[in-house]
């Protein structure tokens, strides 16, 4: 897989449901309104090979953020990550402070090529 | 270590009842080292964090518990968690979050490394009483 195919997915989202995506924050004070995506690739665990890298492989963390829980965006988001092939779990955090859900899809994709 | 190897003359016809026996003892005497040895590093691992991290939050600290079950087959299952209803704050703590309106809230990370301890003190201590290296 490669980034651009991460954000393509994320741009699909975007467009057939309406939920903007950034990567890892939006600005302070210049957030959309709920609900809205953030992503981010927190961590490695690559494939060594004898020379390097083998393969490498992206840990990506995916929080769709909600004003109330939505079990049909949740369920469009995972049709969507499935469509490209990303296997996820998930978890869920009601944020008390910020009144709002935060749904975490974490995943590792093997990175193939280069930085696109 | 839990037990010594003890000599013991047994008739050929009778080897396997013997070797049988012998590895069921092992076994039992085993499953109650990984329990004593789960019981005190998670015992552990509850005092430590109930101080760790800088935050504040009497309540959330004291909530730190540990659940040990010992299994029909032998194995243990040893959880360390928080009391209901903080077990959802451990989890925002220990990790970031968006904030609503723009940036990020900053994560604590500080049950990973206890976590990490934690395993590692319980398999130092089990090789420590069975005296073998798994």
């Amino acid at each position: 897989m490669k980034y651009t195919e991460v954000k393509a997915m994320l741009d699909y989202i975007k467009s057939t449901y309406n939920v903007p995506y950034t990567y890892y924050s939006f600005p302070e004070k210049e957030a959309p309104d709920l609900p809205y995506i953030t992503f981010y690739y927190p961590s490695s665990s690559n494939i060594p090979a004898s020379d390097g890298v083998y393969q490498k492989v992206e840990a990506l963390t995916i929080e769709l953020y909600t004003e109330n829980k939505d079990f049909a965006l949740e369920a469009n988001i995972e049709s969507a990550l499935e469509t490209y092939g990303i296997v996820w779990d998930k978890s869920e955090d009601y944020i008390n402070s910020e009144h709002m859900f935060m749904i975490t899809y974490e995943t590792e994709i093997y990175i193939d090529g280069e930085q696109d | 270590m839990l037990w010594n190897m003890s000599s013991i003359t047994v008739n050929s016809s009778k080897f396997s009842i013997a070797v049988h026996d012998y590895l069921d003892e092992y076994s039992s005497d085993v499953s109650k080292a990984v329990y004593v040895c789960a019981d005190e590093a998670t015992s552990n691992a509850v005092d430590k964090l109930k101080t760790a991290g800088d935050f504040n939050g009497r309540k959330f600290r004291r909530a730190w518990t540990r659940t040990l079950k010992q299994m029909s087959w032998g194995a243990v299952e040893a959880t360390v968690h928080l009391k209901k209803p903080y077990y959802r704050i451990g989890h925002l703590l220990e990790f970031e979050h968006a904030s609503r309106n723009g940036g990020r809230v900053r994560g604590y990370h500080f049950i990973e490394p206890i976590a990490n301890e934690t395993e590692e003190e319980f398999e130092k201590k089990l090789i420590e009483m069975i005296g073998v290296k798994l």
